[in-house]
C-alpha cells in the first residue's frame, strides 16, 4: 500500500496545521488550499478535542471554539475527502487518543483510508501504548507518526526502529538547543527518516507551522494572505 | 498484565517528554517502597505531624438512629490538614525530597489536596505550586488563602471548564515545562502509571488501620466499607485491604448532582464509557465522538469526569458496588451527620454518609458499616448555607 508521505522530501519540508476554530469548514478547506499554494509540504489538520493536555491553551481554545461549531470527527473526514479532488499533498490527523478510541479503532483508520488520510499523530499515545492503534492502522495503510524526545538512547531506538513518514521532535522547555542537536543526531545515526518540529530554534529536516496560522485566520487574515505567509517559510 | 495496568485499565497515555519523568517516578518509587529508612521518615510524619492512626469510632447515636446495621467512621477528618489527602502527599513529597527535586506542584479541586501539598512543601522545604479551577478558587476562596498563607503560589486556570479536570489539564503542561527539578504530586489515583500504584500505596494506610482497629473492637470484619468516589483515592485507601475479604462488600458513592437522568452528573461508573484520558484507560463522562464532557457536582472535589483504573477494574470484576448520590441526599446527609453525632462531613465524604442513611436500616444488628470520613467539613459552610438560602455575614 503506497502512502503520499513516501515521498516527502528530506529536508526543507514545511508542515501547516490547521484546526476549524471559528471558521466553517468549506473556508477550512480554502485555507487548506491557499496552504498548499503557498507551498506547504504536507497538511496537519487538528479534530478538536476538550482537553488536548499535549497542547497549549491557545490550540485548546481553538478546539473548543470548533466544538461549539459541531465539528466533529466526521466532518474533518468529509473535509479530507473533499480535498482529495484537488490535491494529492499528504494529510496528517492530530488528536488525542480518546476521539480515535471511542470512535473505535477499526473505523477511525477505516475512515481514514476511505477519506485520504495519510497519516495520524497522538501525542498522549507514546511507544507503550501505541500496539492498541498499530494493527489497524498497518491494515489501513496509515502512518502513525510517533515522538521523540532528548530521552536515553535505548528509547529512541525503538521509536526509530518502526517510525514511518517522519519523526516529530518534541521538548521540554528545559530542553536546550544542545540537546536536540544530540536528539537528531541520535535518530540520524539509526535511520534516514526526516525529523520535523513545531520549534523554529531547533535544526532539523522540517518545520510545522502551527499556532502561527490558527491565530493569523482567527484575526481575520484572509487566504491569499495565508498563502503568503506560508511562503515566507520557504 | 502489561506494566500499570489494572485489567483492561491503567497504562501509561503521557506526551513522549513526559515520559522520562513517569519512568524516573516509577524507578524511584520501587526503590524507595520497600526501604526501611524511607518507611520509617515516612511513619514518623504520618504518626507525629499528621496524627495517625485515624481513630474509628462507633456512632452510636447515627446507628440508633438507622435502627439497622452498626456504623463506625473512620475519621480521616481529623488528619493534619482535616482530610485523608494528606496521606498521599507526605509519601510523595518525601519521595520527591529522596528523588532531589525542589519543587512541587498539584492540581486540586476543592482545595484539600492543594492544601495537603502546600503544607507538605513548607514542611519539606519545597517550592509549591498549585493549581485550581477559577470557578472552584471562588467557592473554596478560604482554601485558596490557606494554601497562600502556607507559601504556595496559586494559579486560577481559567482554561476550558475552570474546574478540576482543567486543573489537571494545566498542572500537566506546566509538568512538560520542568521535570528536573519539579515532581507533580497527583492527588487521586489517577492518571498515568505510576501514580495510581503510588496514590493507591500511600492511601492503603486508611484500610490498613480499620481493618484491624474493626478486628479489635468488633471481633469481625465489616459487612460493608463505603466511601465518596471522584477519582477516588479515599475510596480505594479504604478498600484497599478489605479487597481480599470477599465478604466485605465494597460502595463507591458517586456524585448524581442533580441527578443521572440529567447532564449535570458526575457519575463516571452510572453513565461514562471506557475512555482514555489523562494518561489512563478507564470510564469517563464523554459524548459519542469522546469530547469528555462538562460535569456537575456540589462538592468540587467529587466534580470529575473520570475514574481511577483500579476502581474501574473492581467494577469490572463485580468485586466494588458503585452507586450514584445526588447533590440533596449529599447535603441531607452534611446536616445530619453534624446534628446527630456532631460532626461535620465535607460534602464528598456526605455522599458517603448518604449511602450508609439508605443501607443501614436495610441490614441487620449483626452487620456493620465502616464510612470513610474523608474530610471535615468547616471548608463547605458557606456553600451549604448557600445551598439553603441562608445569608452569612462576614
Amino acid at each position: 500500500m503506497s502512502n503520499r508521505l513516501d515521498n516527502l522530501k528530506k529536508e526543507g519540508i514545511l508542515g501547516a496545521f490547521i484546526t476549524p476554530g471559528d471558521i466553517d469548514i468549506e473556508k477550512t478547506e480554502e485555507y487548506i488550499l491557499s496552504m498548499i499554494e503557498g507551498g506547504a509540504d504536507f497538511i496537519e489538520i487538528g479534530i478538536p478535542f476538550s482537553d488536548p493536555i499535549a497542547e497549549d491553551s491557545t490550540i485548546q481554545e481553538f478546539y473548543i471554539k470548533a466544538l461549539e461549531n459541531k465539528v466533529n470527527t466526521d466532518t474533518i473526514f468529509d473535509c479530507v475527502k473533499r480535498l482529495r479532488k484537488d490535491t494529492e499533498v499528504p494529510v496528517v490527523i492530530i488528536t488525542n487518543a480518546n476521539p480515535v478510541f471511542s470512535y473505535g479503532i477499526d473505523r477511525f483508520f477505516e475512515n481514514c483510508r476511505l477519506s485520504g488520510v495519510d497519516a495520524i499523530i497522538m501525542p498522549d499515545v507514546p511507544y507503550e501504548e501505541v500496539e492498541e492503534f498499530k494493527g489497524e492502522a498497518d491494515k489501513n495503510g496509515v502512518y502513525i507518526i510517533m515522538a521523540v524526545a532528548p530521552t536515553d538512547e535505548d528509547r529512541i531506538e525503538k521509536i526509530v526502529k518502526d517510525a514511518k513518514g517522519f519523526l516529530y521532535a518534541t521538548a521540554l522547555a528545559e530542553n536546550t538547543v544542545e540537546d536536540m542537536e544530540k536528539l537528531i543526531s541520535t535518530v540520524k545515526a539509526k535511520k534516514d527518516i526526516p525529523v520535523v518540529t513545531k520549534d523554529e530554534s531547533f535544526k532539523c529536516d522540517g518545520l510545522i507551522l502551527s499556532n502561527e496560522i490558527v491565530k493569523l485566520i482567527d484575526r481575520g487574515m484572509e487566504t491569499k494572505a495565508i498563502s503568503h505567509f506560508v511562503k515566507s517559510y520557504k | 498484565m502489561k506494566k500499570g495496568r489494572f485489567g483492561i485499565h491503567g497504562g501509561q497515555y503521557v506526551p513522549e517528554i513526559l515520559m522520562k519523568a513517569v519512568n524516573e517516578l516509577e524507578e524511584a518509587y520501587n526503590k524507595y517502597k520497600d526501604d526501611p529508612q524511607f518507611n520509617r521518615e515516612l511513619k514518623e510524619l504520618l504518626d507525629n505531624y499528621a496524627g495517625r492512626p485515624s481513630l474509628l469510632y462507633y456512632a452510636e447515636k447515627m446507628t440508633k438512629d438507622l435502627g439497622g446495621a452498626k456504623i463506625y467512621l473512620k475519621r480521616e477528618d481529623l488528619n493534619h490538614t482535616g482530610s485523608h489527602k494528606l496521606n498521599n502527599v507526605l509519601g510523595q513529597v518525601l519521595l520527591a525530597k529522596k528523588m532531589g527535586k525542589t519543587r512541587v506542584i498539584a492540581e486540586t479541586g476543592a482545595g484539600q489536596h492543594g492544601v495537603a501539598t502546600a503544607t507538605a512543601a513548607a514542611l519539606m522545604d519545597m517550592e509549591c505550586e498549585i493549581f485550581m479551577g477559577k470557578i472552584d478558587c471562588e467557592r473554596q476562596a478560604l482554601n485558596v488563602y490557606r494554601m497562600q498563607l502556607l507559601g504556595a503560589k496559586v494559579h486560577a486556570v481559567e482554561s476550558g471548564t475552570q474546574v478540576l479536570k482543567d486543573a489537571v489539564n494545566e498542572t500537566m503542561r506546566e509538568w512538560t515545562n520542568r521535570i528536573s527539578d519539579t515532581h507533580y504530586v497527583l492527588g487521586s489515583v489517577m492518571g498515568p502509571h505510576p501514580f495510581p500504584t503510588i496514590v493507591r500505596d500511600f492511601q492503603s494506610v486508611i484500610s490498613r488501620e480499620a481493618r484491624s482497629q474493626i478486628l479489635e473492637k468488633e471481633g469481625r470484619l465489616p459487612s460493608a466499607v463505603l466511601a465518596c468516589v471522584g477519582g477516588g483515592s479515599n475510596a480505594m485507601g479504604m478498600f484497599y485491604n478489605f479487597i481480599g475479604d470477599e465478604s466485605v462488600r465494597l460502595i463507591g458513592c458517586e456524585a448524581a448532582g442533580r441527578g443521572i437522568d440529567t447532564k449535570e452528573h458526575a457519575a463516571t461508573i452510572s453513565k461514562g464509557k471506557l475512555g482514555i484520558f489523562h494518561g489512563m484507560k478507564s470510564y469517563f463522562c464523554q459524548n459519542e465522538y469522546g469530547q469528555i464532557d462538562e460535569v456537575y457536582s456540589i462538592s468540587a472535589g467529587l466534580d470529575y469526569p473520570g475514574i481511577g483504573p483500579e476502581h474501574a477494574n473492581l467494577y469490572d470484576s463485580k468485586r466494588a458496588e458503585y452507586v450514584p448520590v445526588t447533590d440533596t441526599e449529599a447535603v441531607d446527609a452534611f446536616e445530619y451527620l453534624s446534628r446527630t453525632e456532631g460532626i461535620i462531613p465535607a460534602i464528598e465524604s456526605s455522599h458517603a454518609v448518604a449511602h450508609a442513611i439508605k443501607l443501614a436500616p436495610t441490614m441487620s444488628k449483626d452487620d456493620i458499616i465502616i464510612i470513610c470520613l474523608s474530610g471535615r467539613g468547616d471548608k463547605d459552610v458557606a456553600a451549604i448555607a448557600r445551598y439553603r438560602g441562608v445569608n452569612l455575614y462576614e
